[in-house]
Protein backbone atom coordinates (compact mmCIF):
# COMPACT_ATOMS: atom_id res chain seq x y z
CA UNK A 1 0.00 0.00 0.00
CA UNK A 2 2.96 2.55 0.90
CA UNK A 3 4.46 3.92 -2.16
CA UNK A 4 8.13 3.59 -1.18
CA UNK A 5 9.50 6.63 -3.00
CA UNK A 6 6.98 9.18 -4.65
CA UNK A 7 9.52 11.51 -5.96
CA UNK A 8 11.14 9.10 -8.55
CA UNK A 9 7.30 8.84 -9.58
CA UNK A 10 6.75 10.82 -13.78
CA UNK A 11 4.89 14.30 -12.49
CA UNK A 12 4.65 15.28 -8.73
CA UNK A 13 1.21 17.40 -7.57
CA UNK A 14 1.96 19.35 -4.70
CA UNK A 15 -0.25 21.44 -2.49
CA UNK A 16 1.40 23.74 -0.49
CA UNK A 17 -0.36 25.86 2.18
CA UNK A 18 0.58 29.94 0.68
CA UNK A 19 0.76 33.61 2.51
CA UNK A 20 -0.16 34.42 -0.57
CA UNK A 21 -0.82 33.83 -4.74
CA UNK A 22 2.45 33.37 -5.66
CA UNK A 23 5.09 30.66 -6.17
CA UNK A 24 7.87 33.37 -4.54
CA UNK A 25 5.17 33.38 -1.13
CA UNK A 26 5.78 31.94 1.66
CA UNK A 27 4.50 28.48 3.37
CA UNK A 28 1.76 29.49 5.68
CA UNK A 29 2.47 27.82 9.20
CA UNK A 30 -1.77 27.07 9.05
CA UNK A 31 -2.98 24.37 6.79
CA UNK A 32 -6.59 24.68 7.72
CA UNK A 33 -6.91 28.35 7.60
CA UNK A 34 -4.18 29.10 5.75
CA UNK A 35 -5.57 32.07 2.85
CA UNK A 36 -4.04 29.98 -0.35
CA UNK A 37 -3.19 27.12 -1.14
CA UNK A 38 -0.80 26.68 -4.33
CA UNK A 39 -1.09 23.60 -6.27
CA UNK A 40 2.26 22.56 -8.31
CA UNK A 41 3.16 20.80 -10.69
CA UNK A 42 7.11 19.59 -10.42
CA UNK A 43 9.46 17.00 -11.46
CA UNK A 44 12.75 15.92 -10.66
CA UNK A 45 15.54 17.36 -12.53
CA UNK A 46 12.70 19.43 -14.82
CA UNK A 47 11.32 21.76 -11.89
CA UNK A 48 8.12 23.43 -11.21
CA UNK A 49 5.67 23.26 -14.68
CA UNK A 50 1.91 24.39 -13.33
CA UNK A 51 1.27 26.63 -10.39
CA UNK A 52 -2.48 26.46 -9.68
CA UNK A 53 -4.07 29.22 -7.07
CA UNK A 54 -7.32 28.16 -4.52
CA UNK A 55 -8.38 30.50 -2.49
CA UNK A 56 -9.01 28.99 1.07
CA UNK A 57 -12.52 29.50 1.69
CA UNK A 58 -12.71 27.92 5.55
CA UNK A 59 -9.97 30.50 6.93
CA UNK A 60 -13.48 32.41 8.58
CA UNK A 61 -15.36 28.90 8.88
CA UNK A 62 -15.96 28.89 13.15
CA UNK A 63 -14.63 25.47 13.58
CA UNK A 64 -14.05 22.18 11.54
CA UNK A 65 -11.65 24.40 9.20
CA UNK A 66 -8.91 21.37 8.83
CA UNK A 67 -11.49 19.04 7.38
CA UNK A 68 -13.39 21.44 4.58
CA UNK A 69 -9.75 22.68 3.85
CA UNK A 70 -8.93 18.52 3.74
CA UNK A 71 -11.66 17.88 1.55
CA UNK A 72 -10.43 20.95 -0.69
CA UNK A 73 -6.96 19.60 -1.35
CA UNK A 74 -8.38 15.95 -1.46
CA UNK A 75 -10.21 17.26 -4.57
CA UNK A 76 -7.04 17.99 -6.22
CA UNK A 77 -6.04 15.01 -5.85
CA UNK A 78 -2.10 15.68 -4.87
CA UNK A 79 0.61 13.19 -4.44
CA UNK A 80 1.93 15.35 -1.39
CA UNK A 81 0.93 18.09 0.54
CA UNK A 82 3.63 20.74 2.20
CA UNK A 83 3.11 22.77 5.20
CA UNK A 84 4.27 23.71 8.48
CA UNK A 85 1.36 22.33 10.80
CA UNK A 86 -1.61 20.42 10.85
CA UNK A 87 -4.33 19.95 12.85
CA UNK A 88 -5.60 16.32 13.56
CA UNK A 89 -8.76 16.37 11.97
CA UNK A 90 -7.20 17.74 8.37
CA UNK A 91 -4.43 14.85 9.28
CA UNK A 92 -7.38 12.32 9.43
CA UNK A 93 -8.90 13.51 5.98
CA UNK A 94 -5.72 13.59 3.88
CA UNK A 95 -4.83 9.94 5.37
CA UNK A 96 -8.04 8.75 4.21
CA UNK A 97 -7.63 9.76 0.79
CA UNK A 98 -3.30 8.79 0.93
CA UNK A 99 -1.92 11.72 0.77
CA UNK A 100 1.66 12.62 2.22
CA UNK A 101 2.51 15.17 4.33
CA UNK A 102 5.85 17.01 4.25
CA UNK A 103 6.87 19.67 6.78
CA UNK A 104 8.75 23.07 5.26
CA UNK A 105 9.03 26.64 5.94
CA UNK A 106 10.01 29.97 4.11
CA UNK A 107 10.01 29.86 0.34
CA UNK A 108 7.60 27.83 -1.53
CA UNK A 109 9.57 27.48 -4.41
CA UNK A 110 12.48 26.44 -2.91
CA UNK A 111 10.37 24.31 -1.09
CA UNK A 112 8.64 22.33 -3.56
CA UNK A 113 12.43 22.11 -5.03
CA UNK A 114 13.36 20.43 -1.91
CA UNK A 115 10.73 17.78 -1.78
CA UNK A 116 11.27 17.02 -5.81
CA UNK A 117 15.29 16.13 -4.87
CA UNK A 118 13.73 14.32 -1.60
CA UNK A 119 15.61 16.88 0.62
CA UNK A 120 12.08 16.87 2.78
CA UNK A 121 11.44 14.30 5.72
CA UNK A 122 7.81 12.50 5.29
CA UNK A 123 5.91 13.24 8.36
CA UNK A 124 2.73 10.59 7.64
CA UNK B 1 -42.39 11.78 41.56
CA UNK B 2 -39.35 13.13 42.92
CA UNK B 3 -39.66 17.42 42.63
CA UNK B 4 -36.66 17.99 40.26
CA UNK B 5 -34.86 21.37 41.41
CA UNK B 6 -31.60 22.63 39.48
CA UNK B 7 -28.71 24.35 41.46
CA UNK B 8 -27.48 26.07 38.58
CA UNK B 9 -25.20 29.57 38.18
CA UNK B 10 -23.07 31.76 35.37
CA UNK B 11 -19.66 31.34 37.03
CA UNK B 12 -17.36 28.65 37.67
CA UNK B 13 -16.04 28.13 41.05
CA UNK B 14 -19.09 29.97 42.75
CA UNK B 15 -20.32 27.39 44.94
CA UNK B 16 -22.83 25.55 43.08
CA UNK B 17 -21.53 21.63 44.38
CA UNK B 18 -21.01 22.55 47.54
CA UNK B 19 -24.28 23.90 47.89
CA UNK B 20 -26.16 21.35 46.09
CA UNK B 21 -24.29 18.49 47.91
CA UNK B 22 -25.05 20.30 51.30
CA UNK B 23 -28.37 20.81 50.80
CA UNK B 24 -28.71 17.07 49.64
CA UNK B 25 -27.15 16.24 53.19
CA UNK B 26 -29.45 18.45 54.77
CA UNK B 27 -32.73 17.07 52.62
CA UNK B 28 -31.65 13.63 53.26
CA UNK B 29 -32.49 13.52 57.11
CA UNK B 30 -36.11 13.78 56.44
CA UNK B 31 -36.35 13.11 52.51
CA UNK B 32 -35.81 10.21 50.11
CA UNK B 33 -33.27 12.69 48.07
CA UNK B 34 -30.86 12.16 44.80
CA UNK B 35 -28.54 14.24 43.51
CA UNK B 36 -27.90 14.30 40.23
CA UNK B 37 -24.24 15.47 39.33
CA UNK B 38 -25.33 17.31 35.69
CA UNK B 39 -21.52 19.32 35.80
CA UNK B 40 -20.75 16.48 32.60
CA UNK B 41 -17.24 17.82 31.65
CA UNK B 42 -16.10 17.59 35.84
CA UNK B 43 -18.16 15.83 38.21
CA UNK B 44 -17.31 16.30 41.44
CA UNK B 45 -19.93 16.29 43.68
CA UNK B 46 -19.11 12.20 44.74
CA UNK B 47 -15.69 13.94 45.95
CA UNK B 48 -17.23 16.28 47.66
CA UNK B 49 -19.28 13.91 49.34
CA UNK B 50 -16.94 11.14 49.43
CA UNK B 51 -19.29 8.65 47.70
CA UNK B 52 -17.35 5.62 45.52
CA UNK B 53 -19.20 6.02 42.20
CA UNK B 54 -19.87 2.89 40.11
CA UNK B 55 -20.37 2.69 36.37
CA UNK B 56 -23.92 2.14 35.25
CA UNK B 57 -23.02 1.92 31.40
CA UNK B 58 -21.66 3.73 28.31
CA UNK B 59 -23.21 6.24 26.38
CA UNK B 60 -22.64 5.93 22.30
CA UNK B 61 -23.77 8.18 19.84
CA UNK B 62 -24.79 7.28 16.11
CA UNK B 63 -22.17 7.97 13.50
CA UNK B 64 -22.86 6.80 9.70
CA UNK B 65 -21.04 4.08 7.92
CA UNK B 66 -21.33 3.76 4.50
CA UNK B 67 -22.40 0.34 2.84
CA UNK B 68 -20.07 0.68 0.12
CA UNK B 69 -21.89 -2.28 -1.91
CA UNK B 70 -24.95 0.46 -1.70
CA UNK B 71 -23.32 3.99 -2.07
CA UNK B 72 -23.51 5.78 -5.78
CA UNK B 73 -20.78 8.45 -4.34
CA UNK B 74 -23.55 10.72 -4.73
CA UNK B 75 -22.11 13.14 -2.06
CA UNK B 76 -25.54 13.78 -0.92
CA UNK B 77 -24.24 12.80 2.75
CA UNK B 78 -21.71 15.51 2.80
CA UNK B 79 -23.68 18.37 1.42
CA UNK B 80 -26.45 17.53 3.98
CA UNK B 81 -23.68 17.78 6.70
CA UNK B 82 -23.37 20.62 8.98
CA UNK B 83 -20.64 19.57 11.08
CA UNK B 84 -18.54 18.85 7.60
CA UNK B 85 -17.92 15.30 9.23
CA UNK B 86 -18.44 13.53 6.01
CA UNK B 87 -16.03 14.44 2.74
CA UNK B 88 -16.71 13.57 -0.69
CA UNK B 89 -14.20 13.35 -2.76
CA UNK B 90 -15.66 13.24 -6.82
CA UNK B 91 -15.33 9.83 -7.74
CA UNK B 92 -14.29 8.33 -4.13
CA UNK B 93 -16.63 6.93 -1.65
CA UNK B 94 -17.66 9.80 1.04
CA UNK B 95 -15.26 9.51 4.00
CA UNK B 96 -16.28 9.88 8.09
CA UNK B 97 -14.58 11.74 10.35
CA UNK B 98 -15.63 10.35 13.45
CA UNK B 99 -14.70 13.02 16.04
CA UNK B 100 -16.66 16.01 14.13
CA UNK B 101 -20.23 14.20 14.26
CA UNK B 102 -22.73 14.56 16.64
CA UNK B 103 -24.89 12.62 15.72
CA UNK B 104 -27.61 14.04 13.76
CA UNK B 105 -28.17 11.62 11.60
CA UNK B 106 -29.31 14.18 9.00
CA UNK B 107 -26.92 12.07 6.59
CA UNK B 108 -29.09 8.77 6.72
CA UNK B 109 -32.07 10.28 6.11
CA UNK B 110 -30.84 12.36 3.46
CA UNK B 111 -29.21 9.35 1.57
CA UNK B 112 -31.18 8.35 -1.83
CA UNK B 113 -30.01 4.92 -1.79
CA UNK B 114 -29.97 4.09 1.92
CA UNK B 115 -26.03 3.43 1.89
CA UNK B 116 -25.75 4.68 5.29
CA UNK B 117 -25.82 2.83 8.22
CA UNK B 118 -25.97 3.28 12.12
CA UNK B 119 -22.53 2.55 13.41
CA UNK B 120 -21.64 4.02 17.38
CA UNK B 121 -19.13 6.28 19.01
CA UNK B 122 -18.88 6.21 22.87
CA UNK B 123 -19.27 9.70 24.09
CA UNK B 124 -19.52 9.40 28.03
CA UNK B 125 -20.43 7.09 31.02
CA UNK B 126 -23.29 7.17 33.69
CA UNK B 127 -22.63 6.53 37.09
CA UNK B 128 -23.87 6.14 40.16
CA UNK B 129 -23.20 6.10 44.37
CA UNK B 130 -24.93 6.32 46.95
CA UNK B 131 -23.93 8.19 50.80
CA UNK B 132 -26.36 7.26 52.88
CA UNK B 133 -30.05 6.31 53.33
CA UNK B 134 -31.96 8.23 51.65
CA UNK B 135 -29.17 10.01 49.47
CA UNK B 136 -28.18 8.20 46.30
CA UNK B 137 -26.04 9.77 43.49
CA UNK B 138 -26.13 9.59 39.74
CA UNK B 139 -23.59 11.66 37.10
CA UNK B 140 -22.45 10.84 33.69
CA UNK B 141 -19.07 12.51 32.84
CA UNK B 142 -17.50 13.42 28.95
CA UNK B 143 -15.17 11.52 27.01
CA UNK B 144 -12.34 13.75 26.35
CA UNK B 145 -12.62 15.73 22.83
CA UNK B 146 -16.53 15.14 22.66
CA UNK B 147 -17.73 18.59 21.82
CA UNK B 148 -21.17 17.86 22.01
CA UNK B 149 -22.64 17.09 25.65
CA UNK B 150 -26.37 17.42 25.21
CA UNK B 151 -26.49 13.67 24.30
CA UNK B 152 -25.00 13.27 27.65
CA UNK B 153 -27.16 15.05 29.98
CA UNK B 154 -30.23 13.61 28.07
CA UNK B 155 -28.68 9.89 28.68
CA UNK B 156 -28.29 10.91 32.33
CA UNK B 157 -31.59 12.37 32.22
CA UNK B 158 -33.34 8.71 31.27
CA UNK B 159 -31.19 6.86 33.84
CA UNK B 160 -32.56 9.37 36.48
CA UNK B 161 -36.41 9.09 34.93
CA UNK B 162 -36.14 5.22 35.83
CA UNK B 163 -35.94 5.45 39.57
CA UNK B 164 -36.88 8.84 40.56
CA UNK B 165 -40.54 8.03 41.45
CA UNK B 166 -38.52 6.66 44.24
CA UNK B 167 -37.41 9.56 45.81
CA UNK B 168 -38.87 12.98 46.90
CA UNK B 169 -36.22 15.56 45.39
CA UNK B 170 -34.04 15.30 42.74
CA UNK B 171 -31.78 17.77 42.62
CA UNK B 172 -29.86 18.70 39.25
CA UNK B 173 -26.35 20.41 40.06
CA UNK B 174 -25.82 21.60 36.65
CA UNK B 175 -22.72 22.98 34.92
CA UNK B 176 -21.97 27.12 35.00
CA UNK B 177 -22.88 29.25 32.37
CA UNK B 178 -25.69 29.11 30.07
CA UNK B 179 -24.61 26.14 27.19
CA UNK B 180 -26.39 23.40 26.27
CA UNK B 181 -25.37 20.92 28.58
CA UNK B 182 -26.73 23.35 31.01
CA UNK B 183 -29.95 24.16 29.24
CA UNK B 184 -30.40 20.34 28.49
CA UNK B 185 -30.19 20.05 32.27
CA UNK B 186 -32.45 22.59 33.35
CA UNK B 187 -34.74 21.67 30.84
CA UNK B 188 -37.90 19.25 33.24
CA UNK B 189 -36.47 21.06 36.56
CA UNK B 190 -39.89 22.13 38.03
CA UNK B 191 -37.64 25.67 39.65
CA UNK B 192 -34.08 26.67 40.08
CA UNK B 193 -31.79 27.91 42.43
CA UNK B 194 -28.98 30.14 41.22
CA UNK B 195 -25.73 30.30 43.25
CA UNK B 196 -23.97 33.60 42.86
CA UNK B 197 -21.10 36.03 45.07
CA UNK B 198 -21.21 39.28 45.55
CA UNK B 199 -18.53 40.28 43.25
CA UNK B 200 -18.17 41.79 39.88
CA UNK B 201 -17.57 37.71 37.96
CA UNK B 202 -20.48 37.09 40.54
CA UNK B 203 -22.67 40.06 39.43
CA UNK B 204 -21.86 39.48 35.38
CA UNK B 205 -21.98 35.62 34.99
CA UNK B 206 -24.91 35.71 37.76
CA UNK B 207 -27.21 37.82 35.50
CA UNK B 208 -26.53 35.51 32.46
CA UNK B 209 -27.85 32.52 34.28
CA UNK B 210 -31.16 34.59 35.66
CA UNK B 211 -30.88 35.65 32.20
CA UNK B 212 -31.17 32.08 31.03
CA UNK B 213 -33.79 30.91 33.33
CA UNK B 214 -36.12 33.56 32.43
CA UNK B 215 -36.02 32.66 29.08
CA UNK B 216 -36.57 28.72 30.37
CA UNK B 217 -39.43 29.93 31.77
CA UNK B 218 -38.03 28.22 34.88
CA UNK B 219 -38.95 29.57 38.17
CA UNK B 220 -35.60 30.81 39.99
CA UNK B 221 -34.35 32.54 42.97
CA UNK B 222 -30.93 33.57 44.01
CA UNK B 223 -28.14 31.68 46.48
CA UNK B 224 -25.52 34.43 47.40
CA UNK B 225 -22.66 32.57 48.31
CA UNK B 226 -19.19 34.01 49.36
CA UNK B 227 -21.47 36.60 51.68
CA UNK B 228 -19.15 39.19 53.24
CA UNK B 229 -16.93 39.50 50.98
CA UNK B 230 -17.28 41.93 47.82
CA UNK B 231 -20.67 44.05 47.68
CA UNK B 232 -23.97 42.48 48.26
CA UNK B 233 -25.77 45.51 46.77
CA UNK B 234 -24.60 44.56 43.41
CA UNK B 235 -26.43 41.49 43.72
CA UNK B 236 -29.44 43.29 45.58
CA UNK B 237 -29.40 45.10 42.17
CA UNK B 238 -30.37 41.61 40.24
CA UNK B 239 -32.74 40.51 42.49
CA UNK B 240 -34.85 43.66 41.63
CA UNK B 241 -34.05 43.78 38.30
CA UNK B 242 -35.27 40.05 38.02
CA UNK B 243 -37.86 40.62 40.72
CA UNK B 244 -36.85 37.65 42.67
CA UNK B 245 -35.33 37.08 45.73
CA UNK B 246 -31.91 35.67 47.50
CA UNK B 247 -33.33 33.12 49.52
CA UNK B 248 -30.41 32.62 51.68
CA UNK B 249 -26.89 33.71 52.26
CA UNK B 250 -23.38 31.47 52.77
CA UNK B 251 -21.29 33.56 54.64
CA UNK B 252 -17.73 33.44 53.63
CA UNK B 253 -15.56 31.63 55.60
CA UNK B 254 -12.43 29.38 56.22
CA UNK B 255 -13.68 27.07 57.73
CA UNK B 256 -16.16 25.77 55.19
CA UNK B 257 -13.48 25.86 52.79
CA UNK B 258 -11.37 23.59 54.81
CA UNK B 259 -13.86 21.16 55.22
CA UNK B 260 -14.63 21.01 51.42
CA UNK B 261 -11.10 20.64 50.82
CA UNK B 262 -11.42 17.02 53.36
CA UNK B 263 -14.25 16.33 51.41
CA UNK B 264 -16.77 17.39 54.53
CA UNK B 265 -20.12 18.98 53.26
CA UNK B 266 -20.73 22.48 54.37
CA UNK B 267 -23.84 23.20 57.13
CA UNK B 268 -25.17 25.34 59.15
CA UNK B 269 -28.05 27.43 59.47
CA UNK B 270 -27.72 29.27 55.81
CA UNK B 271 -28.17 25.66 54.17
CA UNK B 272 -31.05 24.79 56.65
CA UNK B 273 -32.65 27.87 55.52
CA UNK B 274 -32.52 26.70 52.08
CA UNK B 275 -33.40 22.97 52.50
CA UNK B 276 -36.62 24.93 54.60
CA UNK B 277 -37.27 26.93 51.44
CA UNK B 278 -37.24 23.74 49.37
CA UNK B 279 -39.90 21.31 51.71
CA UNK B 280 -42.01 24.69 51.85
CA UNK B 281 -43.81 24.28 49.05
CA UNK B 282 -43.12 26.19 45.21
CA UNK B 283 -41.44 29.09 44.46
CA UNK B 284 -43.30 31.72 43.29
CA UNK B 285 -41.57 34.17 40.89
Amino acid sequence: MKKENIINQEKMKIAVSSTGKDIEDEVDSRFGRCPYFLVVEAKKDEGISDVKVIENTTSEQMSGAGITAGQIISNEKPDAVITVNIGPKALQVLGKFGIEIYFAKGNIRQAVEDLIEGKLEKVS
Amino acid sequence: MGKRIAITGGKGGTGKSTIATAVAVELAENNRVLLVDADVDCPNDHLILGIKRNKVKDIFQPIPKINKKKCKKCGRCAEVCRESAIVQVKGEFPVIIPDQCIGCSACMIACPFGAIEKDKKKIGIVYNGSLKKNLDYFSAETELGVEEESPIINALKKEVERVEKEYDYVLFDTSPGTHCNVISALQGCEEAYSVTEPTPLGEHDGELSLKLLDKLKISFKIILNKSGIGDRKIIENLEKKYKTEIITDVPYSKSIIENYSKGIPIEGRSIKKFAEELTRGEVEK
